[in-house]
């Protein structure tokens, strides 16, 4: 299953328990930190550990999102869809 | 002469059954004739006043015997439940010069290479009083021992109270087992031991005996409704259930109440370090209770906490700082709720999650997960988080059926519809496992 996939996924789930104006839309336009962040922090944790758990039943590999590496990059790996997506990809390889 | 007046007491009752174990009944003066046994054993033991006597048991007219004989003979006393596996701890930090263990209907006992040396044991000791250590059950860090002066905690049984028959559900070296016991013995109730605990065992018993009284906790009475156990026995002659140990989810109260509607749902407070408080619940559907201040128990709130200072108060601990402040208040460490004279605990500030500034009590959102009928259990805890500090976590039991991921989303679903988005878990961990321990309550 592609990294993508798994994503869309962890925002369905993530909807779920979200109101119909809060709905997060699997759209690369969307941001998920910064000014333009669509969720608040909570939510952001809450999207954070799905896609964890997903990758870990997919893959069947325990990955840490938020570590020093994410901190440490020029340009925050949360940021959309796309980056988080290459960022998940590159902590796989690792 | 400590006991005295139970003796008495249990004399007068003569041929009135006082327990039944597996089956057999014992009559309040078969009781006393095991006491003299006791008494007997320990005197060809050689086992001196004042000694620290170990007794690894669970409750039987045998042991029950043996543990009014060791109060009569000024011991100082470590009950030890047959659940604990820690025993060599246990007898080490209480100094014990005794080990007492039953094998069937009779005690063997070893002598223990202890020097008393703890400063508050020799001080009792030198008292010539009897005594009790209790130790926390807590699953998180090293158990506490609370010495109790037991003379204290026999006050309260002097005094003639409700007669009850009853089930010994909480624990032989728990402060509310001790409380059934005495209460019962001193008042001519009837005691019936367990052996399983498991809610067809209690439940059955009920039927079988008839039996007025359930002490228990919220853990249990939530087994009782998920497995539809009183569909199976006749409950009608249960009066009260008592409940304590750990915070009561409202969801779980309702529906026992709604069940069981003649039985009257009262909470219990005690703490090893106090003693057990007098309370009284506003009805049986309401966690609002009234704290009686008298001579032997006073109460006081400060910043939400609940502050007791008690007369049954234990002396100290034995292994930990004294919990007490200068004036003899104990902080309980439980926030409450005041509405006039009733007070509601919302649970331990040391189990309070603190996500991102917001607090958070584990009993509010497990209480709302409950009223889902798919959820079996639910225990809610705080974890660690790089961005928030602490996030709130669920554990849930569920069928296998509905052990799957498709279960998360409807869990994720109806939480929006209940809990602010703080409050939701960010993880659901699912698992078709018990979440409770031996003492059925929740492991935190």
């Amino acid at each position: 299953m592609e990294i993508k996939e798994i994503l869309k996924l962890a925002i369905d789930e993530l909807n779920e328990q979200l109101e119909d104006d809060e709905k997060v839309e699997f759209s690369d336009d969307v941001r998920f930190i910064g000014s333009k962040a669509c969720i608040d922090s909570i939510t952001f944790v809450t999207l954070i550990s799905i896609i964890e758990e997903l990758i870990e039943e997919k893959y069947n590999k325990t990955i840490h999102l938020v570590n020093e590496k994410a901190f440490s990059q020029k340009r925050s790996p949360f940021y959309s869809i796309e980056t988080m997506s290459a960022y998940i990809e590159d902590l796989l390889k690792e | 002469m400590n006991i005295d007046f139970l003796i008495e007491k249990i004399l007068s009752y003569k041929d009135n059954v006082a327990v039944v174990t597996d089956g057999a009944e014992y009559t309040f003066k078969q009781i006393f004739d095991e006491y003299e046994n006791a008494k007997s054993f320990l005197e060809k033991n050689n086992v001196k006043e004042s000694s620290v006597v170990s007794l690894l048991a669970d409750f039987n007219p045998h042991s029950i015997a043996m543990f009014l004989a060791l109060i009569e003979k000024n011991t100082i006393i470590v009950p030890i439940s047959n659940t604990i596996k820690a025993i060599d701890s246990y007898m080490k930090v209480s100094e014990s010069e005794f080990f007492i263990g039953q094998e069937e209907d009779h005690f063997k006992i070893q002598k223990i290479d202890n020097v008393v040396s703890h400063k508050m044991l020799l001080d009792l000791k030198n008292k010539n009083k009897p005594g009790l250590i209790l130790f926390s059950s807590g699953t998180t860090g090293e158990p506490k021992a609370a010495l109790h002066d037991l003379t204290y905690l026999l006050e309260k049984f002097k005094k003639d109270g409700k007669k009850l028959s009853t089930v010994t559900f909480l624990l032989f070296d728990h402060i509310g087992g001790f409380n059934t016991m005495m209460h019962t013995l001193s008042n001519g109730g009837l005691i019936v031991t367990l052996k399983t605990r498991s809610a067809d065992e209690v439940c059955s018993l009920i039927e079988k005996y008839k039996l007025e009284l359930l002490p228990t906790s919220p853990t249990f009475i939530n087994l009782i409704i998920l497995n539809k156990t009183y569909e199976k026995y006749d409950l009608s002659s249960l009066k009260i259930i008592t409940y304590g140990t750990e915070p009561m989810p409202e969801s779980t109260l309702k529906a026992m109440h709604k069940i069981l509607p003649q039985v009257t749902l009262k909470q219990t407070y005690g703490l090893s370090e106090v003693g057990i408080m007098p309370t009284k619940s506003e009805n049986s559907e309401s966690l609002w209770m009234k704290l009686r201040n008298d001579e032997t128990f006073q109460t006081k709130i400060v910043d939400d906490i609940l502050y007791i200072k008690s007369k049954s108060a234990m002396i100290g601990y034995l292994n930990a700082e004294s919990p007490f402040d200068e004036d003899g208040w104990f902080n309980t460490k439980d926030k409450v709720l005041v509405k006039g004279d009733y007070v509601k605990i919302l649970g331990r500030t040391t189990d309070l999650i603190n996500v991102g500034g917001q607090k958070v009590y584990p009993i509010e959102v497990e209480s709302v997960f409950l009223d889902l009928e798919e959820v079996l259990d639910i225990r809610i805890y705080g974890a660690d988080n790089p961005i928030m500090g602490k996030v709130v976590e669920a554990e849930v039991k569920v069928s296998e059926e509905n052990n799957n991921r498709e279960f998360i989303k409807r869990l994720r679903k109806f939480a929006k519809e209940k809990l602010e988005t703080y409050k939701i878990p960010v993880k659901f961990n699912l698992t078709t496992k018990d979440l409770y321990g031996d003492r059925f309550k929740k492991k935190r």
